[in-house]
């Protein structure tokens, strides 16, 4: 199969644009290139909402959108915030059905989000800081930890998150400062003991 | 004394961590780093997990390759009475015939699964002779290969398919229902995911891997809803000539239940709803790419 070049998520909206009218058209390369995309940073997204489950939420999600990829209209933006939503919304019949718990760092290690065999000793420790940091985020508050997922790891300006939240605009402002701030005053209370440590 | 007493973090330097950015003040760094970490590396352009039952989905999904003429019709392939879409249509429904072969070939791979040997949909050759036979008329009652395929046939008659398939043929049907629960399509009658019966990793081992789940299930539905007797199985289409190659039934799963980001998308997405009530009358057209949905018997 025809591989395109990579995509990366901050690659400007007319590339996007572009892959995605290749791709609604029938070409598999540019799906397979919005694949690589979104994938990993959707996945993240439901690994802090459903931890180890993340892996089979996405591929649902992504089942649906494969599907009605023809059907879709919109430009780049409007793909990622709808692939977002779809992932979401299995994330939310995954709570729905297993019940929700709290996402704890084992359970996101254990999703995959790297090529597979792609397992070098580097891409390990890559991988568990991803997983802390993500399951870091999920400690707070399910708004802003969301708001703090689109907004920072998916990428979606604040109109775009709010779309897939279903809040205002500026809703979505507030709970992401406030996850910010949040998070700032535990990494600081982490950082503390080393601190006083380090200078006795 | 924390150092964000000193340096609080306001709304602006909020929305540039957001943004990516890195704020003018060090206070901020370890923010910078956690958000850094929680967003990862660049995407790798190598395959990823998952990507090719994404892709398998995506072939189901879209007619064809795009042919000249159809490609720059994007937007309009959809478009009601378009004749662009007419070709559309007829060209599914010529995959659809190409396709039906096809699956029966990936029969082999059921079937191989009851009888215990390893599961490589598509990989057995006795089915792919038996794929041979296939009559090309994309009716399911005329395949007369999807017999001797069935569930516990070791010697590839029909009568075998009869003596030894009653618990294959269970637990064929209890993974039927799990791969509507997990699957791409999900018909009224779905169950939801907690009613699959098994958990996703079951079905990934029947498919012999995650990756497979979607052509194992695309093999499963033809095999078992194809039957005469298919209708009370979950999801079947009854009798619908038109359905899709794939089997995989369009309609939205309906569900009770709060409704999560209900608002449409200003794009005109179809079906992001997560209570999927019909996408017919979701605004923004619905997926009408479907000719069961729109027509019947060309």
């Amino acid at each position: 199969m025809r591989e395109g070049r990579p995509l990366t998520p901050d690659q400007t909206r007319d590339a996007l644009d572009e892959v995605l009218a290749r791709a609604r058209a029938g070409d598999e390369a540019a799906f397979v290139q919005l694949y690589r995309a979104l994938h990993p940073r959707v996945l993240r997204y439901a690994a802090s909402l459903v931890g180890a489950d993340a892996e089979d939420v996405a591929a649902e999600a992504w089942l649906h959108v494969a599907r009605d990829l023809p059907a879709f209209r919109g430009d780049g933006d409007g793909f990622r915030a709808w692939v977002t939503t779809i992932t979401r919304n299995r994330a939310l019949d995954h709570h729905r059905s297993r019940g929700r718990r709290p996402v704890v760092l084992d359970d996101v290690l254990a999703f995959t989000d790297r090529p597979s065999g792609d397992d070098t000793a580097a891409d390990a420790v890559e991988r568990l800081s991803t997983a802390r940091a993500i399951a870091l985020v999920a400690t707070l508050p399910r708004e802003q930890a969301e708001a703090v997922m689109l907004r920072a790891v998916v990428g979606l300006d604040v109109a775009a998150a709010a779309q897939v939240l279903g809040k205002q605009p500026g809703a979505v402002r507030v709970a992401a400062h406030r996850g910010l701030k949040r998070l700032a005053a535990e990494l600081s209370r982490r950082a503390e003991p080393a601190r006083r440590r380090a200078t006795p | 004394m924390s150092i964000f007493s000193r340096h609080r973090l306001g709304r602006r330097q909020s929305e540039q961590l957001l943004d990516g950015a890195r704020p003018a003040s060090p206070a901020f760094d370890d923010l910078v780093g956690l958000l850094a970490a929680a967003r990862g590396p660049h995407p790798a352009d190598a395959e990823l997990p998952g990507e090719q039952a994404a892709l398998a989905a995506f072939r189901r999904a879209v007619p064809t390759a795009p042919a000249a003429g159809v490609a720059p019709a994007g937007p309009h392939l959809l478009e009601e009475n378009s004749p662009v879409r007419t070709l559309a249509l007829r060209r599914l429904l010529a995959v659809k015939v190409l396709a039906a072969s096809v699956l029966t070939v990936g029969l082999g791979g059921v079937a191989m699964a009851a009888t215990g040997m390893p599961l490589v949909p598509g990989g057995d050759h006795r089915s792919s002779t038996a794929a041979a036979h296939a009559s090309p008329t994309g009716s399911p009652s005329d395949r007369p290969s999807t017999a001797p395929s069935g569930p516990g046939t070791r010697s590839g008659s029909p009568s075998a398919t009869r003596t030894h398939s009653a618990g294959h043929r269970r637990t064929h049907e209890k993974q039927l229902v799990a791969c509507w629960a997990y699957g791409a399509g999900r018909s009224k009658a779905t169950p939801s995911p907690v009613k699959a019966g098994m958990p996703f990793a079951d079905l990934a081992r029947a498919a012999g891997g995650r990756d497979r789940v979607a052509a194992y299930c695309a093999a499963l539905v033809a095999e078992l809803c194809t039957k005469a007797d298919a209708g009370h199985l979950p999801g079947c289409p009854k009798a619908d000539p038109t359905r899709r190659a794939s089997g995989w039934p369009s309609d939205r799963p309906t569900r009770s239940g709060t409704k999560p980001a209900t608002r449409p998308a200003p794009s005109g997405s179809p079906t992001d709803r997560p209570t999927a009530r019909p996408s017919r009358s979701a605004p923004g057209g619905s997926p009408t790419q479907h000719p069961s949905q729109t027509r019947t018997g060309h």
